[in-house]
């Protein structure tokens, strides 16, 4: 009994994760119509540099709050640098510009922190809950406790305030949000700050769960773009299912002994789910108002 | 892109001196060695994305799985069945082939970012995935890498870095060579066509489903190709070198190289080589080599797009003369050689000469598939081509024939016309402004005349909204007929029910006699359907005349396989091609702008262009989506005389205009729509003079104008 | 000095000339009309005044001061609300919403936004029974409503209206139309720009008709309503149209 339960547990830190990342992910989307490939390199810089601050002697409660800021800060470089002189180009080029961005950023990193794995500080205090003969840690348990409280201060800031208005109206049309007073350069711009603020959030609290590491924290996000593609890319309650739908089936699957030894069948099944969305709610090939040229 | 310019012949001649000579050469150590046999690796991968991600426009984020399928399956047919180099070559550009077509399935259906994130997936996928399983991975390590039987001739060992080179780099020399034939081609005018506009690619015959996934197919076997150098070169692959980060490595190779250049791509391929050699030589830039590609991409995509592909034109702009000089003279050399080996072959092959300005290789090869028995000709002539099915075509507009038959009018204009008639002997082709065109013998009643379109009761539904609500027309042989009405009118819309742009929920389109109603764009182009577009859909990067020849699409019979290795027939059809281009151009009076660069011209000259194509395409009927929008009263003049000709070459017309003026001066006959139903129709004369037209358009007067109204206009 | 001063501006839209040596002015109080047929430049002017566009050339003042090139969120702020054609509303965010939207430039003055909602709820019932109601799901009529609310908010000096009536019925244009004069007549002039030539003459003080990025025809609404060169400038002249023939020699 108690067996099965560890499979479950242990899909709640992915859950809160990818929650996370998911939820950044669509904020940026909506915002400004891209998918940002470097998202993860926008949650992998910010652990390294909670680590330096932590090792150098800061205390947690300070790094913290600053490792946080500074993917904020990483989110308005990556926008102003790499998506915004493409914007005349097409989605698609811009997007190319955030893999210019996550291949500068992880190669970076390799080089001032070394490409070895390293032991990122812990955020909440060690120990774990034990249910049965299993049991979830506290770190774990925080990285899912923590997401609930992003994903309800980013419903708050966004439905509640007057500056969230502002970025729901602008991401709508940006045309009459313009004609309202609101410069829609700058709503994306708030949109990249926020996502690059929620990325570095899940990036300290992951790496402290996991292992500090410049490519594979990066390529966490894919699963997270999994995750916001499952969910439609549209809105956040949909980011969050998507969440929960990859990170339940990461977590589940090898739990089920026929596809346990089929390595990486959780992948399989939710790169088909994910193919299966986006080709359903793909257009049909020609629309009379295609523009031309990708790149 | 289809202009021979001096550049080519110098790249290609040094080219091949470098490589024939570089493993000879003294500096030339082992390591060395084995980076130019890394570079042959990049250069392979990064032509299989120019194919792909530069000229179709197909972004690939997913390319070293498909690397990583061709490596595993050259794996197993050399373990498993001994299969030797090139042989397995082939097994891995099949594999890695049927791989990327099956991704291009998903590309069908999604566009541009969709299609980017679709292509990571399914690289993450291949990675967590397919190549941790046991069954694709268990081949990783071949034990033999060689040609031939030791001891016998021709044994090549493949293990020697030298012999590697060879081999690896002849690989990626074909395939360059076959692309480059490819681009030059009429299939690679439908790879641009579908990168530039689908739509518009559509309307000219080319089928855009096909298109993409012949790209997707190519673009796969040399990844799959590439797959196979990897495993050969170093007898044993694991699946790190196929990770998400080296699908994002190959495609900055890509992009360095300027996206749509084959040679930039394998300068680009030979620059990440070289560096990757000197970092690892200069102790001080270790542990730098990472940030170098990202950097790169980063520095091209923001800075210098055109990548390296651009710069001998930016050499040439600065260095001019010195420039020129040098070129010219291998330019020299190059012929010189180029003839001599030509000579030595038998006469069929070099007898028949490039057509002037195609750019088209000389056939060698092309002469040895002349060569091949007609039973296997006919077989390969019957793989599917970028054309599609063909419905029953009512025949293209002989315009050749039609002007032709014509002669130039007054005395003085017919020897100018005369001094700048065409290469082709007899045929002397005047601008349209002194044709004298003959009365065509029409019956006089108009339901008499043949109908082309007829439209039955067509209504089109958006979600709740009927845009057009019952809707019928006819539109006649040899007439122009004009769409009108007020904004939101439905004139669009029952435009694109025609075009193929959407599906009615009832009533039925025939198009020459035929039901075409659910038909797609490109079926009713083979059909013989022609149009233009209100917002200009050329390829801005193109010249005007490349921009044209795509239309030749559905006259050019040569096929897929005859475009990779040009034979005589793709040659003829190529000559052909380009002189209907430059019939039509000079019926325009565009023949000046020719050579320019679409970009850089004007408005109006661009709406005389998008004419241009829809009648080098040889359609007997084209649409024309507000042709006269943007352009000032001199040029709307202009316009609807060319019209008025081009009616009398033969073509039907059906426009739809804002401009009521210009359409009551152009059509034979109109029809006005208001809320989506059809609400008057007629010669233009009763037309303009129908008070519930005028209601229409002006609003509904107030019951006292009423009198005010009537007086006027009668 | 004129409240709205349009003085020869050329506007491209990349290799297009949507509007060549284009001129026009509007008092204050005034209501003014924009005719002409489809693709003669009204919609350019108004995007040209409320700062979506930028023009190659001339000047536009507003109050005097020059703001030809200021990009149109800092002119809110000075008094200028466009309404653009097809509503433009943000589709997924709600009827109050989109009002508190419209208020935007003024949202420090509380009071102001309170004052503001009541009275467009006045003038529009049916948008207070909706107030929570998603933009996207009302009907067209209601969507022009919540666009013409929404412009008011801001309580602009100068309000741009594009084709009020696009794709409604008649007797809500006619509704519309009578508080836009109501609107007017409370001091906020009015450039509106309309396909449907005697509802807009009918409402207006005065008229310009474009054709072709220029002004052909301009005067006060009554006189124009009686020109015969009204209906010519939207259906050519009627006169010079004869019978289609082939056509032989050309010039």
């Amino acid at each position: 009994m108690s067996q099965l339960l560890i499979f479950p547990l242990l899909s709640l830190p992915l859950i809160g994760a990818y929650a996370i990342f998911s939820l950044g992910l669509v904020v940026i989307y909506r915002a400004s119509k891209v998918l940002n490939l470097a998202h993860g390199a926008m949650a992998m810089i910010p652990a390294y540099l909670v680590m330096t601050m932590v090792e150098a002697g800061l205390p947690m409660l300070l790094a913290f709050p600053f490792g946080v800021l500074s993917g904020g800060l990483l989110g308005y470089g990556i926008e102003r640098v790499f998506v915004r002189p493409l914007r005349t180009v097409s989605p698609t080029a811009q997007t190319v510009g955030t893999v210019a961005a996550l291949g500068l950023l992880v190669a970076l990193a390799g080089k001032i922190w070394g490409t070895g794995g390293r032991a990122a500080p812990k955020v909440f205090p060690e120990g774990q809950f034990t249910v049965g003969s299993s049991g979830i840690t506290y770190g774990s348990l925080g990285l899912f406790a923590v997401m609930l409280v992003v994903a309800a201060g980013l419903y708050l800031l966004l439905q509640r305030t007057g500056v969230g208005l502002a970025m729901r109206g602008a991401a709508d049309n940006p045309r009459a949000a313009s004609l309202m007073g609101v410069d829609p350069q700058l709503a994306t711009s708030a949109a990249w700050v926020l996502g690059g603020l929620t990325a570095a959030i899940a990036g300290v609290l992951l790496a402290s769960i996991t292992v500090l590491d410049p490519v594979v924290l990066s390529l966490q996000a894919v699963p997270a773009l999994v995750a916001a593609l499952i969910g439609g890319l549209g809105s956040l309650p949909g980011a969050l299912i998507g969440a929960a739908i990859v990170g339940a089936t990461q977590g589940l699957v090898p739990a089920i002994s026929a596809l346990q030894r089929v390595e990486g069948s959780a992948q399989l099944l939710l790169a088909i789910l994910a193919m299966g969305v986006m080709a359903s709610r793909g257009e049909r090939y020609i629309s009379s108002d295609v523009r031309g040229g990708a790149l | 892109m289809s202009a021979d310019r001096p550049k080519r012949p110098v790249g290609l001649f040094l080219g091949a001196l470098a490589l024939l000579s570089f493993p000879w050469l003294p500096f030339v150590s082992f390591s060395i060695l084995g980076s130019a046999n890394l570079a042959a690796y990049y250069a392979l991968v990064a032509i299989s994305l120019v194919v792909l991600t530069g000229w179709v426009g197909q972004i690939s984020l997913g390319h070293a799985g498909i690397v990583g399928v061709g490596a595993y399956v050259t794996g197993h047919v050399v373990n498993g069945w001994g299969v030797t180099f090139p042989v397995n070559l082939l097994w891995a550009g099949a594999a890695g082939a049927f791989v990327a077509a099956v991704l291009g399935l998903v590309a069908v259906r999604v566009r541009g970012l969709y299609l980017a994130v679709a292509t990571l997936i399914f690289s993450w996928t291949a990675v967590e995935f397919l190549f941790r399983q046991d069954w694709v991975t268990h081949n990783s390590s071949i034990s033999v890498a060689a040609f031939g039987e030791p001891g016998t001739f021709p044994y090549f060992d493949f293990t020697s870095r030298r012999t590697f080179f060879y081999a690896a780099w002849a690989t990626v020399v074909a395939a360059a060579y076959l692309m480059a034939n490819l681009r030059d081609s009429k299939s690679g005018r439908a790879f641009f066509a579908v990168r530039g506009s689908e739509v518009a690619a559509a309307s000219m015959g080319i089928s855009v489903v096909r298109t993409k996934l012949t790209a997707f197919a190519v673009s796969g076997a040399l990844a799959g190709m590439a797959g196979n150098l990897l495993i050969v070169r170093d007898q044993v692959v694991s699946p790190d070198a196929f990770k998400v980060e080296v699908s994002l490595f190959f495609l900055a190779i890509a992009v360095v190289g300027g996206l749509s250049s084959l040679g930039g791509a394998v300068a680009a391929a030979i620059l990440f080589a070289s560096l990757s050699e000197l970092f690892f030589r200069l102790e001080f830039l270790s542990g730098w080599l990472e940030v170098v590609p990202p950097l790169l991409l980063t520095a091209v995509l923001l800075l210098y797009r055109g990548g390296l592909a651009a710069i001998p034109a930016a050499l040439r702009r600065r260095f001019g003369g010195p420039y020129d000089a040098v070129a010219g003279r291998l330019l020299q050399l190059g012929t010189q050689v180029r003839q001599s080996l030509a000579a030595r072959l038998p006469a069929r092959a070099s007898s028949e000469t490039p057509a002037e300005g195609t750019g088209a290789r000389v056939g060698l090869v092309g002469g040895l598939w002349e060569r091949l028995p007609e039973p296997v000709r006919q077989l390969t002539s019957k793989l599917p081509g970028l054309g599609g099915r063909t419905p029953v075509a009512i025949g293209r507009l002989d315009l050749a024939g039609v002007l032709a038959g014509m002669q130039a009018t007054a005395p003085d204009e017919s020897h100018e016309s005369a001094a700048e008639g065409s290469t082709t002997g007899d045929e002397v082709v005047a601008g349209w402004q002194s044709l004298r065109l003959p009365r065509r013998e029409l019956p006089a009643a108009r339901e008499d005349r043949r109908p082309l379109i007829e439209v039955t009761g067509v209504t089109v539904r958006f979600g709740g909204l009927v845009a057009a609500n019952d809707v019928s027309l006819t539109v006649r042989e040899h007439e122009i007929v004009g769409l009108i009405g007020p904004n939101g009118a439905g004139k669009t819309t029952t435009f694109n029910s025609i075009a193929g742009l959407n599906v009615p929920a009832a009533g039925q389109v025939r198009i020459f006699d035929q039901d075409v109603t659910q038909w797609s764009v490109d079926e009713r182009a083979r059909l013989g359907v022609g149009r233009t577009f209100q917002a200009i859909q050329l390829l801005p990067q193109l010249s005007v005349f490349d921009n044209l020849l795509v239309a030749t699409h559905l006259q050019n019979p040569s096929g897929f396989v005859a475009h990779l290795f040009v034979g005589t027939s793709t040659l003829r059809a190529e000559r052909a091609a380009r002189e209907q281009v430059r019939r039509v151009a000079r019926l325009l009076e565009l023949e000046d702008q020719l050579d320019r660069i679409v970009a850089d011209l004007p408005f109006g000259v661009l709406r005389m262009v998008e004419l241009a194509r829809a009648l080098v395409s040889g359609a007997p009927l084209i649409m024309l989506d507000e042709p006269a929008s943007g352009l000032d009263s001199t040029e709307t003049e202009r316009l609807a005389s060319i019209l008025r000709v081009v009616r009398d070459l033969g073509v039907t017309l059906l426009l739809i205009e804002h401009d009521v003026q210009m359409v009551t001066s152009v059509s034979d006959y109109m029809y006005v729509l208001d809320y989506g139903t059809l609400l008057a129709e007629g010669t233009p004369a009763v037309v303009q003079r129908d008070p519930k037209v005028i209601a229409a358009y002006l609003g509904e007067a107030p019951a006292e104008d009423q009198d005010s109204l009537a007086g006027v206009g009668a | 000095m004129s409240l709205l001063e349009v003085d020869t501006i050329d506007v491209r839209y990349g290799a297009v000339q949507a509007l060549r040596g284009l001129s026009l002015c509007v008092e204050e109080g005034e209501m003014v009309a924009l005719l002409g047929a489809n693709g003669a430049g009204k919609t350019s002017t108004l995007r040209t005044v409320s700062g979506l566009l930028a023009p190659a050339a001339g000047s536009i003042r507003f109050h005097g001061d020059e703001i030809a090139g200021v990009p149109a969120h800092r002119l809110v702020g000075r008094g200028v609300a466009h309404l653009p054609e097809g509503r433009d509303l943000f589709p997924t965010l709600t009827v109050e919403e989109n009002l508190r939207y419209g208020h935007w430039t003024r949202r420090k003055d509380r009071a102001d936004y309170s004052r503001q909602l009541d009275r467009m709820m006045d003038y529009f019932p049916r948008l207070r029974e909706r107030r929570d109601q998603v933009a996207k799901t009302l009907s067209g009529g209601e969507q022009q409503m919540l666009g013409v609310a929404r412009a008011l908010m801001s309580s602009p000096q100068l309000l741009l209206v594009d084709e009020l009536s696009l794709g409604l019925a008649p007797m809500v244009v006619a509704q519309l139309f009578e508080i836009l004069q109501e609107v007017n007549r409370d001091g906020t002039a009015v450039l509106l720009v309309e396909q449907f030539v005697h509802m807009a003459l009918s409402h207006c003080d005065r008229a310009y008709v474009l054709a072709k990025g220029e002004v052909v025809l301009a005067g006060d609404a009554l006189t124009l309503r009686d020109d015969a060169n009204l209906i010519a400038s939207y259906l050519g002249d009627s006169d010079q149209t004869a019978e289609p023939a082939p056509s032989k020699e050309l010039r």
